[in-house]
C-alpha cells in the first residue's frame, strides 16, 4: 500500500526536479551562447569602428546585433539539447545531495514511498557569475569602447580614392579633340570614337585597371592610332599629288605625268574617304575636283589653297599621333599621378604573361637578372682604337689596351711549395688583378 | 518509514527483525575485537554478500580472531587450515581412505577442512599454486571433486583468507583469476594507542574472548536471503557500470588491466548487503562507494610506470570515485558544483 501522502510528496519532488532540469538546460544553452554572443559584440564592436570612418548610418548595426542574437541563440539551443538533464536525471542529484540513499529514484520506480517534502532545499548548483559575466562584460566592453574610441572620418573624394583613369583614355581624348578643332574628319566618325572612349570611362573606376578594361583601351588607342597613321599617310600622298599638279600648272616646264598624279590623287582620295577616319566630305569633294579636273580648269592659286589645307591636316593628325604633346599641363600630371600610383602594378601587368604587353616580358615579381643591372658608374673605359667598326655591344667590356706591368717592382716575399706565388710578368697580371667582371662583381658586393 | 509498496518484496517487519539481527552479530564481534569496527563491518558485508574475503595485513592485528569469534557468534561449523608450501590439495580437499567393511574393501571419501561453513586459510599465499587452484575450485563452485565424484560443500560457505604482506620469500602470489574471486581484499589497520591500551586491559594472553552465539545457522541463511532482495535502483546499477567501465582505459590512472563483469557483480551484491546492515530496503550510490575499494582494489592491475611512482589500487579506486559522479548529468561550465562528497 503506498501512503496517501505519497501523491503530494511525488508531486513536490517532481516539481523540484523539473526545476533543477530546467536550472541547468538553462546553463547548458548559455554556456553555448555565451562565447558566441561574445563574438557577435566584438564583431559589431569593428562594424561599429568601421561605420563611424565611413560616416555611415549605425542604425544596421542594431539590426545586425538583434538579428545575430536570435541566431546565436537558437543555435545554442540546438547544440546544448544533446546534453540536457532530463527530470529523472535531476532527481537523482537531488537525492545524492539530500543524502536520501536513491530513495527519490526508488519512488520514481514505484518500489519505495516519496519521502516526505523538506521546507529547506538546495540543489547544490549555484551559477558561477564570473564564468558568465566577465566574457559577457568583456563583449559589451568592447562595443563601448568601439563606440567612444576616436577614428578619424575618411573624407569621400580625396586623392586616396580617387582612381586616376589610364593615361589612354586622356591621350585618346586629346586626339579626339585635335580632330574636332581641325574640322578635318567626318563628325559622326569621331562621335563613334568618342562613344567607345565614354563607353570605357563610364565603367566602374575599380575595374579600370582590370586585365580586361586595360586591354579594351590599349585596343581602342591601337585601332586611333592606326586610323590616325592612315589619315595622316593619305594626306601625304594626296598632298604630294596636289603640290605636284601645282608645280606643273605654275609651270609647264616641271615635269611629270598628269594621269599619274591624278591616279595617285584619286587612291589618296578613296582611301581618304573610306578610312575608319574618314575626311569630311567637303575636302573629298575638293580632292575629286582636282583629281578629275584639267590642269587648266584648276588654277595653281586653287591648288595652293589646297595644298595648304591638306598640309595643315596632316600636320594635325602627325602631330596628334605623336603623343602627349598637345596635351594640357592638368592631364600630363594626371597621367603622371596615376604612373605613380599605379604605374608599377600596371606596368607589370602588362609586362606579364598574356596582358596587353603582349606577354613576351617577365611576370610581375620576377627576380631581374644580372644584365638589367647595368651600374653605369662602375663600367669598365673603352678604347678602342679602331671605332669605325666596332658597335657599342662590341666596345662594352672589350679593352684593346695592355696592362702595365713593371717587371722590377718589388713583390714581396714568395713563397716555395704549394703555397700561393703571385707569379712573374704577364702571370702576375691575371692572377693579382680581377677581370672586368669580377670587379664589377666585387664592387657591387661591396656597394 | 511509511509501510511499502506492494512491489518491494521486502517487507518492514523483515528489515527490523534483520536490524536486529545484525545489531547483536555486531556488538558480539566489537566485544571480541576492539577498535575494529570498519573491519567488522565490511566482514558482515562480505557475509551477507556470500562472497569470500582477503585480509591483509601485520601478524597479531586479529585477524584470525576476527574469524574465529564470527564462527562462535553465528554457531557455524569453522576449520582453519595453516597454508604451508607442502600443503597438497587433499590435505583441504579431503582424500579417499581405503576401508573394510565386512570383509569389503572401498574407498571411503574423507572430507578434508573445506567442509565446513566457515574456513580460514591462514597464510593462503604460502601454499604452492596446486593446492590454491583447489581452493579456487572450492570458492567458485562450491564443490570439490575428488576422484571424479564431486561432493558439495555447506551452505553458507565462506572462505576467509588472510595473507601477510611482509616475508615474501617463498610465498606464491595468488594469480589475479584467483583474486578476482574474492569479493573484497581488506587491508586490517594497526590498533590505535586508545584500542591498545583497551586490549591490553581487557585480554590475556592464551586466553581467547568469550564470544556468546547471537545467531543460528538457519536466521543467517535468511539475513543472506533478505539481502538479495534488497532493491537495486536502475541509477546505481548505470552507476556501477560507468565505475567499472571506468577502471579501463581511463587517461593518468596508471591502470594497465581493469575489473571484470565479475567486479560488477560483485559491486551490486555488496551494495545490497550494505543496504540490509543499514536496514534500508534499496541499495544507493552511496553504499557502492562504500564498498568500491575493498570490491576494486585487488581486480585492478596498474602499470609499471605508475608502480614505479608510487600508485597504489586503493588510491586509484578513490580517484575513480572522486571523478565518477554518481549522476549521470553533465554539469554546464557556468554552474558550480558544491562539493558532495
Amino acid at each position: 500500500m503506498v501512503h496517501p501522502d505519497s501523491f503530494s510528496a511525488a508531486q513536490f519532488w517532481r516539481r523540484r526536479a523539473a526545476i533543477l532540469a530546467n536550472k541547468v538546460n538553462f546553463h547548458h544553452w548559455l554556456s553555448r551562447a555565451i562565447p558566441l554572443l561574445v563574438g557577435l559584440f566584438v564583431l559589431a564592436a569593428l562594424l561599429e569602428i568601421f561605420v563611424r570612418e565611413t560616416g555611415q548610418s549605425s542604425r544596421w548595426i542594431g539590426i545586425f546585433l538583434l538579428m545575430g542574437s536570435f541566431g546565436i541563440t537558437g543555435w545554442a539551443w540546438l547544440q546544448s539539447r544533446k546534453h540536457f538533464c532530463t527530470e529523472r536525471n535531476a532527481l537523482v542529484r537531488i537525492e545524492t545531495v539530500l543524502n536520501l540513499h536513491n530513495q527519490l529514484s526508488s519512488a520514481e520506480d514505484g518500489v519505495l514511498p516519496w519521502p516526505a517534502p523538506r521546507e529547506k532545499f538546495d540543489d547544490g548548483y549555484s551559477a558561477n557569475w564570473r564564468q558568465i559575466l566577465t566574457p559577457f562584460l568583456g563583449g559589451l566592453l568592447f562595443l563601448w569602447v568601439a563606440q567612444l574610441v576616436p577614428v578619424s572620418r575618411v573624407k569621400a573624394g580625396t586623392a586616396n580614392d580617387v582612381i586616376s583613369p589610364p593615361p589612354e583614355f586622356a591621350q585618346m581624348q586629346t586626339w579626339i579633340n585635335t580632330l574636332k578643332a581641325e574640322d578635318l574628319v567626318e563628325a559622326d566618325k569621331l562621335q563613334e570614337m568618342q562613344s567607345a572612349l565614354d563607353k570605357l570611362k563610364n565603367r566602374p573606376q575599380q575595374d579600370w585597371y582590370t586585365q580586361s578594361d586595360l586591354e579594351a583601351a590599349s585596343s581602342l588607342k591601337e585601332l586611333a592610332e592606326q586610323s590616325m597613321n592612315s589619315l595622316a599617310q593619305d594626306l601625304d600622298q594626296a598632298d604630294q599629288a596636289v603640290q605636284a599638279m601645282k608645280e606643273r600648272a605654275e609651270s609647264s616646264s616641271a615635269p611629270g605625268n598628269l594621269e599619274a598624279m591624278q591616279d595617285q590623287l584619286r587612291k589618296a582620295g578613296e582611301n581618304l574617304a573610306s578610312g575608319n577616319l574618314p575626311l569630311k566630305k567637303e575636302l573629298v569633294d575638293q580632292l575629286r575636283g582636282a583629281e578629275a579636273a584639267t590642269d587648266k580648269q584648276l588654277s595653281a592659286k586653287q591648288l595652293q589653297e589646297l595644298h595648304e589645307r591638306l598640309e595643315k591636316g596632316k600636320m594635325a593628325a602627325q602631330t596628334a599621333r605623336k603623343g602627349n604633346g598637345n596635351l594640357s599641363q592638368e592631364m600630363q600630371e594626371a597621367m603622371a599621378k596615376a604612373e605613380m600610383r599605379h604605374g608599377q602594378g600596371r606596368r607589370k601587368l602588362m609586362m606579364a604573361p598574356g596582358g596587353t604587353g603582349g606577354g613576351k616580358e617577365s611576370a610581375p615579381l620576377e627576380l631581374q637578372g644580372r644584365e638589367a643591372m647595368t651600374s653605369a658608374g662602375a663600367l669598365t673605359p673603352v678604347s678602342n682604337s679602331d671605332m669605325s667598326h666596332a658597335s657599342i655591344g662590341e666596345t662594352v667590356k672589350v679593352s684593346a689596351s695592355t696592362h702595365t706591368v713593371d717587371p722590377a717592382a718589388y713583390r714581396g716575399s714568395q713563397n716555395a711549395g704549394t703555397a700561393p706565388v703571385g707569379g712573374n710578368g704577364g702571370e702576375a697580371v691575371w692572377r693579382s688583378t680581377y677581370d672586368p667582371q669580377e670587379a664589377d662583381t666585387l664592387t657591387q658586393f661591396f656597394k | 518509514m511509511s509501510s511499502f509498496p506492494d512491489t518491494l518484496s521486502l517487507n518492514e517487519a523483515e528489515l527490523a527483525a534483520s536490524a536486529l539481527s545484525l545489531g547483536r552479530v555486531r556488538n558480539s564481534l566489537n566485544n571480541a575485537l576492539f577498535g575494529q569496527e570498519a573491519l567488522i563491518e565490511m566482514v558482515l558485508i562480505g557475509l551477507l554478500s556470500r562472497g569470500h574475503i582477503l585480509l591483509e595485513g601485520l601478524p597479531g592485528l586479529g585477524k584470525t580472531e576476527l574469524v574465529k569469534s564470527l564462527a562462535k557468534a553465528l554457531q557455524l561449523d569453522s576449520k582453519r587450515v595453516q597454508f604451508t608450501p607442502d600443503l597438497l590439495p587433499g590435505d583441504i580437499t579431503g582424500n579417499p581412505v581405503l576401508q573394510e567393511v565386512g570383509g569389503q574393501r572401498s574407498f571411503v571419501f574423507q572430507p578434508g577442512p573445506l567442509f565446513a561453513n566457515l574456513v580460514l586459510a591462514d597464510e593462503i599465499n604460502r601454499a604452492s599454486p596446486k593446492t590454491q587452484s583447489a581452493l579456487l575450485e572450492a570458492m567458485q563452485e562450491r564443490q570439490v571433486t575428488v576422484m571424479g565424484t564431486a561432493h558439495a560443500l555447506p551452505d553458507p560457505f565462506f572462505v576467509l583468507a588472510t595473507q601477510n604482506p611482509i616475508e615474501l620469500k617463498g610465498t606464491y602470489p595468488l594469480p589475479e583469476a584467483q583474486l578476482d574471486r574474492f569479493l573484497f581484499k581488506i587491508e586490517v589497520k594497526r590498533n590505535s594507542v586508545e584500542t591498545l591500551e583497551k586490549i591490553v586491559l581487557n585480554r590475556k594472553i592464551g586466553v581467547e574472548p568469550v564470544v556468546p552465539p547471537v545467531l543460528d545457522r538457519k536466521e543467517l541463511i535468511q539475513l543472506l536471503d533478505l539481502a538479495q532482495r534488497i532493491y537495486l535502483p536502475p541509477v546505481v546499477a548505470n552507476y556501477i557500470a560507468r565505475l567499472v567501465d571506468a577502471t579501463h582505459g581511463r587517461e593518468g590512472l596508471g591502470i594497465k588491466y581493469g575489473a571484470s563483469p565479475r567486479a560488477a557483480l560483485a559491486l551490486a551484491a555488496a551494495a545490497r548487503a550494505c543496504a540490509l546492515l543499514q536496514s534500508r530496503p534499496n541499495a544507493s550510490t552511496e553504499d557502492v562507494r562504500l564498498v568500491a575499494v575493498p570490491v576494486l582494489q585487488h581486480r585492478i592491475i596498474l602499470d609499471y610506470n605508475s608502480r614505479l611512482d608510487g600508485a597504489s589500487t586503493p588510491g586509484v579506486v578513490s580517484k575513480l570515485l572522486a571523478e565518477i559522479p554518481v549522476h549521470d548529468m553533465e554539469r554546464p561550465k557556468t554552474l558550480l558544483d558544491a562539493k558532495l562528497h
